[in-house]
């Protein structure tokens, strides 16, 4: 087990979670939603714009995050998933970026309706990506290309908008990902700005967070940042997409570490694939050790999700694999080390 | 407004140096001058900005790395071709793609073709030196022309003969006992093994410089004696009357007319032997920087006299397409069927048929081909719902009032469609078809005569005149 420990706060790395292309694999593993309880909806991109893609089509997966797969949904439906969220009731919403709509689902997978047309009015999309649901079940949904976030009742019903295109404090460009905490804060992922930003529910502008020095790097920097998602004592991870980690900072906006992906044992399915494929088997003995580092590391961390347990998950898009670690909040470090 | 002698000039060049421009561009261009283009097109301020692939890869991350097939990978740079602000960067990547041939038929790991047109898009009009470096070291070199099994044992030819043959001098410049040579100084360049693709995606392969695979005995290359590596090698080819040359008839077959093709250059004389003997001497001249031989080339007459010398390829006629519809910009599903068009007309990207490249000039005309240029580019200037139609229709609206005979909307259309310069034959059919509906009124039925414009798009793209650019 891997751990990266700072400022009395741990993180494990557990496992990964499928592999790329086939039985159990993913495509390209986009945007995560998680139920308190580690029950895992994982939207995959596909390769849906390929003639004879066949079931490599975008979908989402439902797993649970000790890693076992209980189904998929949105098939033939989905094109760009972009944003998943969970209603109250447990059912599965999805921002689709090609068709500029929403798309519902109860937690089987089966549809329960679907909303939105392009368009840069009251309750129209370009580009919607990622999307939360708050404590009152309405549904917030980042509006990427026309630069501002957008509120909804879970069927449609369009509730107000705020953000404006810019790169200014508060204002937005093409933002990505969105989360919410449990005083109701959204963190947008503030892609063309390089920066992750922090609102009050009606807008306000309340913390930055990313590269806040002109003339150093205190290692905080962003650039196109995916998604953000925040733990239970309010730490903030963002995927740092454009440098392919993940950076970890404390709720005033000040950096802690990274993540840089530590999956360099096989997941359960990449096991299986490579017990049927001994050349491929062979060829890992022949490369170089420090090559080999390569193998763990994310490669387009795209969507990252946090259970109750603060058991993190976050989609290794280019590797087709969940990359899972648990935070530890009472680990002593020293006692093994004497 | 500028003069129609400018505008056709102005448009010469940025056929050749880019992909085209519409009408509006073009009067803008006339503006700046010619030189002042030219030197923009050459080296462009950092404002300018190449295609976003972050937008790119964040819709389409299937686009970042290729796999056995090139389609990913073709949609990629249609997405630079069509998107970029800095057309002769990608102008550069083809003419290097086009000698430096290497096929994905074989590498089999279209994420290094990739990364191969990446460095000519970073380096391709930097310096040849740097240049023929980097192409030694590449992986996907390395693996198309064997070097990885290049060993001082038993030493591999492939990549040391096309150095000298294709890359660098051509045929009769050098012996066999060069080629062998050669080959044993590029002994020990290889690759390492790197993480296989399964299960978790494509990882690339890194170039590795084994001393225990080099032959470091005395060589004879050229006429020089001594313990050469693959750099000694490199910087002797470059003493060579040849190699400047070589890259110059290169580029005078690419951006001024076409030549004979590349294996009958040692028995057919350049069509210009001036112009070669000029651009070879600027490129040894200035150390074989490519900016200077460019701008020596695109600034001499030679250049300037030879509009419509030359047969379009296909990927000059699918992006100067997609570029003058104005419907592809960012990133589109449809650039993956798109990004396979001119393989349909005879040029595969990432796919030369051979280490030589395409055959080009009058090879890209066949039975087949030449059906798919002209549907290709009919089916799309005749949509007028595409924005750059929509200008187009606009502009030859706007040219003579509200109405216009049949002859004056062949003449418009001709004009803002190039401008292009038909025979009279040719004038005349378009003229006859045109007449068939007799005069255009643009007030009583603009939708109606746009489709009308449309349509005598159409006909202009499949007439002779259209295949030159």
């Amino acid at each position: 087990m891997l751990t990266t420990t700072v400022a009395g706060r741990t993180w494990h790395f557990d496992h990964s979670i499928g592999h790329f292309v086939g039985p159990q694999g993913y495509t390209y593993p986009t945007p995560i939603a998680m139920t308190a309880g580690g029950t895992m909806y994982v939207a995959d991109i596909g390769l849906a714009e390929y003639s004879g893609a066949g079931g490599l089509g975008s979908k989402i997966y439902k797993h649970r995050i000790e890693d076992e797969f209980l189904g998929e949904m949105g098939v033939g439906d989905l094109k760009w998933p972009e944003g998943l969220a969970l209603a109250r009731d447990g059912s599965v919403w999805c921002a689709d970026a090609f068709h500029h709509r929403i798309f519902g689902y109860d937690a089987e997978g089966s549809p329960i309706g679907d909303w939105g047309e392009f368009g840069d009015g009251n309750g129209q999309f370009n580009r919607p990506s990622g999307i939360v649901f708050d404590a009152d079940d309405n549904l917030h949904v980042v509006d990427s290309l026309n630069h501002r976030v957008q509120q909804f009742t879970r069927d449609g019903e369009f509730l107000g908008s705020w953000g404006a295109q810019g790169s200014d404090e508060g204002q937005l460009n093409h933002p990505w990902g969105i989360s919410i905490d449990h005083e109701g804060a959204l963190y947008l992922a503030d892609w063309g700005n390089d920066r992750v930003q922090k609102f009050a529910p009606d807008g306000e502008f309340l913390v930055r967070f990313g590269s806040r020095y002109e003339d150093f790097d205190d290692g905080g920097s962003l650039k196109r940042p995916a998604d953000v998602a925040v733990d239970s004592v309010g730490d903030v991870y963002v995927c740092d997409w454009g440098n392919r980690r993940v950076q970890i900072y404390y709720p005033d906006g000040d950096i802690i570490c990274s993540l840089q992906g530590d999956a360099h044992e096989f997941s359960k399915a990449a096991q299986q694939v490579m017990e049927v494929n001994m050349e491929y088997a062979q060829a890992f003995r022949r490369v170089n050790p420090v090559e080999l580092i390569k193998f763990g590391i994310f490669d387009r961390p795209r969507g990252i999700a946090i259970d109750g347990q603060d058991r993190i998950a976050i989609s290794d898009g280019g590797r087709g694999r969940v990359q899972v670690y648990h935070k530890d909040h009472d680990y002593l470090v020293p006692q093994f080390n004497a | 407004m500028a003069g129609t002698q400018e505008i056709a000039q102005m448009a010469h060049l940025m056929r050749r140096a880019g992909f085209g421009a519409s009408r509006d561009e073009l009067e803008r261009l006339v503006a700046q001058g010619y030189e002042e283009t030219v030197e923009q097109l050459i080296d462009p301020p950092a404002q300018i900005p190449r295609a976003d692939l972050h937008q790119l890869f964040r819709y389409m991350p299937s686009l970042e790395t290729g796999g056995p097939v090139t389609v990913p990978g073709a949609a990629n740079w249609l997405y630079h071709l069509v998107n970029t602000q800095r057309p002769l960067e990608e102008k550069m990547a083809l003419f290097w793609h086009g000698i430096f041939a290497v096929g994905n038929s074989k590498v089999d790991n279209d994420n290094h073709l990739i990364a191969m047109v990446d460095m000519f898009r970073d380096h391709g009009t930097g310096n040849y030196r740097d240049l023929l470096i980097m192409l030694a070291q590449s992986p996907a070199m390395i693996y198309w022309l064997d070097n990885h099994e290049n060993h001082k044992r038993s030493p591999n030819e492939n990549w040391g003969r096309e150095l000298l043959e294709l890359f660098s001098m051509g045929v009769g410049n050098y012996t066999e006992k060069d080629v062998f040579e050669c080959a044993r100084a590029f002994t020990g360049w290889t690759l390492g093994p790197k993480i296989p693709r399964v299960p978790n995606h494509r990882f690339f392969f890194q170039f590795e410089y084994r001393p225990e695979e080099h032959d470091f005995g005395e060589k004879e290359f050229l006429g020089r004696t001594g313990n050469f590596d693959g750099l000694d090698i490199i910087d002797i080819i470059l003493e060579e009357d040849a190699c400047p040359r070589f890259i110059a008839r290169h580029l005078y077959t690419f951006f001024v007319a076409d030549e004979p093709q590349v294996p009958a250059w040692d028995i057919e004389p350049p069509r210009d032997p001036k112009a070669i003997d000029f651009l070879a001497g600027v490129f040894k001249d200035s150390n074989y920087e490519i900016k200077p031989v460019l701008r020596a080339l695109f600034n001499s007459d030679f250049f300037k006299e030879s509009a419509f010398q030359k047969v379009k390829s296909p990927v000059e006629t699918v992006v100067s397409t997609l570029r003058l519809t104005e419907d592809m910009f960012g990133p589109q599903p449809a650039l993956i069927e798109l990004g396979q068009e001119s393989a349909h007309m005879g040029q595969s990207l990432h796919n030369p048929p051979s280490v030589e490249g395409w055959s080009t000039g009058p090879n890209w005309i066949n039975s087949g081909a030449v059906v798919g240029r002209i549907n290709f580019v009919a089916d799309r200037v005749s949509n007028t719902e595409l924005p750059g139609v929509q200008k187009i229709c606009q502009r030859v609206a706007a040219a003579n009032g509200t109405s216009m005979t049949p002859d004056e909307m062949v003449d418009h259309c001709l004009d803002q469609f190039g401008p292009l310069d038909v025979s009279e034959a040719t004038r005349m059919e378009l003229i006859e078809h045109a007449s068939e509906d007799g005069d255009i009124s643009w007030s009583e039925d603009y939708d109606g005569s746009s489709e009308r414009v449309g349509e005598m798009l159409a006909l202009i793209a499949a007439t002779t005149e259209y295949q030159f650019g």
